[in-house]
């Protein structure tokens, strides 16, 4: 599954917030006092959005999508081995039962049994396929330090406000590059609802999202889509361009062929639909 | 091919430079980490050589195991034998693919129970002896509740953007078509690739700058003694280990 090169499609996203958005620096850094501060690297101070967050965010949507289509439902967890149903009642743990299953069939019967969710983002003995790099800013974005935005907590005995917290804010575009390699056409398509729901409203990241915080839109900036020779997935190519400076000929063949899509943001959305089938 | 004989010497260095933010787990706990950079000494982080050349051998295995873009040299179809030939192998790890055995063969000239790596890559040490770690923190979510769940947080520390580690390998009597499918290896390292642990959380693009390319060839008999007698290696162009000529589809 990984030492298999079929292809890779780097897409450069583009974060854009719709809502104050606020992404808690850890607890070390905070200073002390009400002001919550925003995350920023540790040697030149700049502001960034960790993959993790990002991850964990597609992770969710994905979750939304796969569950219904491919019945996931919550029993599939644990899965029952073969023979064991009528003569044993014990339940295997899923990530136990898979350990067994490694050990006793091998790895074929392993990805085979593995949750389609797994295989994309990984889990115990299996490697993400997903990459999310940090997200920066766009360009020359800033996080609000002067004017934070203040919450008041009401003191539930007394009922008297107490003294507000102060959270950094900002509403900048972020841009990030997501990586998938062996990429098939339902995750491209998950994907694509990820965008959908983020145009939509219903994608928040970050702290205090119960608060009004850390809606954020989410678009394609560009598309970068790798093809290796005798790779078995096909997108529609008539939107792309082949990039010869990016892509390998020995002799008169392809190792593998890139190809790129550049276009603005939502009609790249449109696009997209078309590409992906 | 035999290593009692001298045929050529390749010495490539460059600089491993970290896009966003780099973690090798020493595979122990720390102080206060849960997964720490592995280091030596008390500033001394470093890259092991074994990473890295693990790194590029699952990136060429990817290319020749099972033949699945029919790599050819001249005639010759290049297989899993050819990662052998480079990497190495103890009896243990001869493949049982007859194919695979036959290739070795032709490309040691005779069967070996095991065979040396060709190719050695030095631990490679940070550039910068200042660089200072930095702790990232993760937490698992529970997709049933959508809260965090206990006893979930888990820390690592990583070193920042910008820093830079040097590489050195060093190939000996290696084939000119050896030498490209390496080179085909490295192919995405040089433009970024992902390095390292903890790649789906963000981190771990990182980019290889070429530096120099020394070598000396035995057929060179005044480089060979330059070699010998002074401890000379001769300059190549490094970009033209770049051109992959011998190899064909």
């Amino acid at each position: 599954m990984f030492n298999v090169n079929k292809n890779e499609i780097k897409i450069s996203l583009k974060i854009t917030p719709k809502s104050p958005l606020l992404i808690k620096a850890s607890d070390d850094v905070q200073e002390k006092g009400n002001l919550i501060q925003w995350n920023t690297t540790a040697g030149s101070k700049e502001p960034f959005i960790p993959g993790s967050t990002l991850k964990g965010m597609l992770k969710e949507v994905f979750y939304t999508i796969w569950y219904d289509h491919f019945n996931l439902e919550e029993d599939k967890f644990k899965e029952i081995p073969e023979g064991k149903y009528k003569n044993d009642d014990k339940v295997y743990d899923y990530e136990d039962y898979m350990e067994d299953v490694l050990k006793e069939k091998g790895e074929d019967i392993f990805l085979e049994k593995s949750l389609k969710i797994s295989k994309l983002f990984g889990a115990k003995n299996l490697k993400s396929r997903l990459h999310i790099d940090d997200a920066y800013f766009e360009g020359t974005g800033k996080v609000e330090k002067e004017k934070p935005k203040s919450v008041t907590p009401i003191d539930r005995f007394s009922g008297g406000a107490v003294v507000p917290l102060q959270f950094e804010y900002t509403c900048d575009p972020f841009i990030t590059e997501v990586t998938i390699k062996n990429v098939e056409k339902d995750e491209l398509k998950a994907l694509l609802f990820a965008i959908r729901d983020s145009i939509d409203g219903d994608i928040r990241i970050g702290s205090s999202k119960t608060r009004g915080f850390g809606e954020v839109e989410l678009a394609v900036k560009t598309l970068q889509y790798k093809e290796f020779k005798n790779s078995s997935l096909t997108l529609d190519s008539s939107n792309f361009n082949l990039d010869e400076k990016k892509s390998l000929k020995l002799g008169e063949d392809y190792l593998y062929k890139v190809y790129k899509l550049e276009k603005n943001a939502m009609e790249n959305f449109e696009i997209l639909k078309k590409v992906v089938g | 091919m035999n290593f009692s004989q001298f045929k050529n010497r390749y010495v490539i260095t460059g600089e491993l430079v970290v896009e966003n933010a780099l973690h090798i787990g020493s595979g122990k706990v720390e102080g206060d980490f849960d997964s720490a950079f592995i280091k030596t000494g008390e500033n001394g982080y470093y890259i092991p050589g074994s990473s890295f050349k693990g790194y590029l051998r699952s990136k060429v295995e990817g290319f020749l195991v099972g033949a699945p873009f029919g790599l050819k040299v001249g005639t010759d179809l290049l297989n899993e034998g050819d990662v052998f030939g480079i990497f190495g192998y103890t009896s243990s790890d001869i493949s049982k693919d007859d194919k695979v055995k036959e290739r070795l063969s032709k490309i040691l000239g005779k069967d070996f129970k095991n065979f040396a790596s060709k190719l050695h890559i030095s631990d490679l040490k940070i550039m910068d002896n200042n660089t200072k770690e930095v702790t990232r923190d993760g937490i698992k979510i529970s997709r049933k509740t959508g809260a965090t769940v206990k006893g979930a947080k888990f820390d690592y520390n990583v070193i920042e953007k910008g820093n830079r580690f040097l590489l050195e390998m060093t190939l000996e009597n290696i084939e000119d078509y050896q030498l490209e499918i390496i080179m085909l290896g490295l192919k995405d390292i040089l433009s970024g690739d992902l390095f390292g642990g903890k790649l789906s959380r963000g981190i771990g693009k990182c980019r290889l700058e070429l530096k120099s390319c020394k070598f000396v060839d035995s057929n060179d008999k005044e480089s060979l003694k330059n070699y010998i007698f002074k401890g000379d290696l001769k300059n190549k162009d490094v970009n033209a280990l770049n051109k992959i000529t011998k190899i064909s589809l």
